[in-house]
């Protein structure tokens, strides 16, 4: 996860060191600090700055967004850390270049949709620059408010290029990705009981997984895929279940009178972080997968907890704090304490980086899709396709 | 084998669909990501049989009359309530760790007699939609209200309450379906699941008026059917609310 440049920041406090007692090393190194004059700023804000240029019309706005959204600032040439130039035409040829001049990263891009050039392109000076794989080829699934009914759309993780994946007629919601297929589970009315089902996308075939008796909602698929955890309230309150992918083997994690809500799974498929009022107001819990004692996780200094999401490397739970007027996103290490404000929204999911979360705003009576750099707390609106609100969005990993 | 050749198959859709970051790909000679194409239809499997029509919401359906009582809300409310313990000054116990305390509610915990207040639904039963008319106007007058983030029957709303449990003890063959819903201040589904324990909370107080709760359905809408639009106080106060659909079998 720690970037080449903070490293590389190190090596060169490190060479300051060294030059301070006069050695030949050190010298060479002192060059590089000159040339990087931005890296102590660089270390403030969090930002890798670098240059853009050469690029035209949707190439230049798909890597701008694209870099934008994973860490990196446009700046000036001699503001640049990295230097990335090439140009574009049906093809696109990209190059790195860093501050000592030298290329670390040369490609030609052929074939797909400018789009899907420029993403693989950012995709790579990502992965070369930070060390973790870029997401601008992924999907993202979300609940649309189609006038009345609600139905689910895929879309890149940009919101371009959407699909619709439900005609029920219905609210549908609370989708969720199986981890490494083209599938979904999500919450529908279609049958007039919100009922939980699974949907292959690939083949449209659809099934019921849980259908009891009051709600069945909110399914999360374990980390391997072959467990769901959802909330059912057939045994007459909402609480936490965990089931086999076909909703079989059902068991009741929980048995509060109080309300529970939105499970999900840690990375390695033993624990479920859920929100739970058994205190009084919404808090979040823990509880081990297999059954046993629920636990609170703490969350000092915000009240009112809700949609905890644990991220795939296991580091940071994010969550969506209440406070008065307005929802904030919130971020806690896995076993609780001060949460850290990142940004304001609500309902986050994250992305396979363990840095980059899709959220919810409202904005207007209207509520639109947006994606946050974690690391940044930077905030960019993905493209509005749609007319009515756009929530409940679940980043495929 | 087969379940060789299905994993084969999920992984190739998965990358060449969705482009996952699981998979490096050579950048040169890109063609592993198909333009958007629209989904394939969908095609319900695995249901179990239908028990009927389905369309649900089939407001205005007619009452059946079988023994001679006033079927409208509206005769329902002089007639004296045989309800239990439920008067106002009833000493409150905080039996419920969920609901904290509030001046001006009253636990319906403490009227409940439950041992802890969850009071299972039958799977078994009847599946609403197929075997019940449904008739959304029928009870709307007793729409029950609730306070911000509580799911607890307030002392003022039970009376409408118990006009339904008063219908219900007399027309034994009709079920209700109570329908729980919020305003848009919370999560979703955290909404999703506070309508639902608002709709139980109804449900319970009608058991304890010796309703059975096997002809007591809940559903919950969270925030996403809400009566009025708007975001003020007003709104928000006619969006936290329960209410009844009256359900009648189809084939009495």
């Amino acid at each position: 996860m720690r970037n080449r440049l903070i490293l590389r920041l190190f090596a060169v406090l490190f060479a300051m060191t060294l030059a301070v007692a006069g050695t030949e090393a050190a010298q060479k190194k002192i060059k590089e600090i000159d040339i990087d004059v931005d890296l102590e700023d660089l270390m403030m804000n969090g930002f890798i700055p670098v240059s853009l240029t050469g690029f035209t019309g949707e190439t230049k706005s798909v890597l701008t967004f694209d870099l934008e959204i994973a860490g990196f600032n446009i700046v000036s040439e001699n503001r640049a850390a990295f230097v990335i130039k090439g140009k574009n035409s049906d093809t696109l040829e990209g190059r790195v270049v860093n501050s000592s001049d030298k290329t670390v990263l040369a490609k030609l891009y052929r074939g797909g949709s400018a789009r899907v050039q420029a993403h693989t392109f950012a995709d790579d000076i990502v992965e070369e620059l930070t060390g973790v794989k870029g997401v601008a080829r992924t999907k993202i699934v979300f609940k649309v408010d189609v006038g009345g009914a609600k139905e689910l759309y895929i879309s890149d993780y940009d919101g371009h290029n959407p699909v619709k994946v439900t005609s029920d007629k219905a609210i549908v919601a609370a989708p969720t990705w199986v981890p490494g297929k083209f599938a979904l589970y999500y919450t529908s009315y279609m049958r007039q009981n919100p009922d939980i089902y699974y949907h292959d996308l690939s083949s449209g075939k659809r099934q019921t997984i849980a259908r009891h008796s009051g709600l069945n909602t909110s399914p999360a698929v374990s980390p391997d895929g072959s467990r769901i955890s959802m909330i059912l309230s057939k045994g007459g309150s909402p609480d936490v279940y965990v089931a086999d992918k076909n909703g079989k083997d059902l068991r009741r994690l929980t048995k509060t009178r109080a309300d529970e809500s939105s499970p999900c799974w840690s990375p390695d498929g033993q624990q479920i972080c859920f929100v739970s009022r058994d205190s009084g107001s919404a808090r979040l819990y823990t509880i081990p997968a297999y059954g046993g004692k629920m636990a609170q996780l703490p969350t000092r200094g915000v009240n009112t907890v809700t949609e905890p999401d644990w991220s795939p490397d296991g580091k940071t739970i994010v969550f969506t704090s209440q406070y008065r007027g307005g929802f904030n996103i919130c971020t806690v290490p896995p076993r609780g304490g001060l949460a850290k404000v990142i940004a304001g929204g609500e309902d986050p999911s994250w992305a396979p980086n363990s840095r980059t979360v899709v959220i919810t705003r409202r904005v207007r009576g209207k509520r639109v899709l947006s994606l946050l750099d974690v690391e940044t707390k930077r905030v960019k609106d993905i493209r509005q396709a749609f007319a009515g609100s756009c929530s409940q969005a679940s980043w495929a990993k | 084998m087969k379940q060789i050749r299905n994993t084969l198959l999920a992984v190739t859709v998965a990358v060449l669909a969705l482009g996952l970051a699981g998979c490096r790909k050579k950048p040169i000679g890109l063609t592993h990501i198909p333009g958007q194409k629209p989904l394939p239809p969908v095609t319900d499997t695995a249901f179990p049989p239908a028990g009927g029509g389905g369309e649900g919401f089939a407001g205005g359906m007619p009452i059946t009359e079988t023994s001679g009582i006033d079927a409208t809300p509206d005769g329902l409310t002089t007639d004296p309530l045989d309800l239990g313990a439920t008067g106002e000054n009833v000493t409150t116990t905080a039996t419920d760790g969920g609901t904290g305390s509030d001046t001006s509610a009253t636990d319906i915990s403490d009227s409940v007699p439950v041992v802890d207040g969850n009071i299972p639904m039958d799977d078994n039963r009847p599946i609403f939609d197929g075997d019940w008319e449904m008739n959304t106007d029928f009870f709307k007058s007793n729409t029950v209200y609730f306070d911000f983030d509580r799911s607890d029957v307030r002392s003022g709303e039970r009376v409408k309450v118990e006009e339904v449990g008063l219908y219900l003890q007399r027309e034994s063959r009709n079920g209700i379906l109570i329908d729980g819903h919020c305003d848009e201040r919370g999560t979703e589904e955290y909404n999703r699941s506070l309508g639902e324990r608002r709709a139980l909370s109804v449900r319970e107080y009608l058991v304890s008026l010796g309703i059975d709760p096997n002809r007591v359905y809940t559903r919950s809408f969270g925030e996403d059917m809400p009566a009025v639009t708007g975001q003020n106080q007003a709104a928000y106060g006619k969006n936290r609310r329960g209410e009844f659909i009256l359900l009648v079998p189809r084939n009495p």
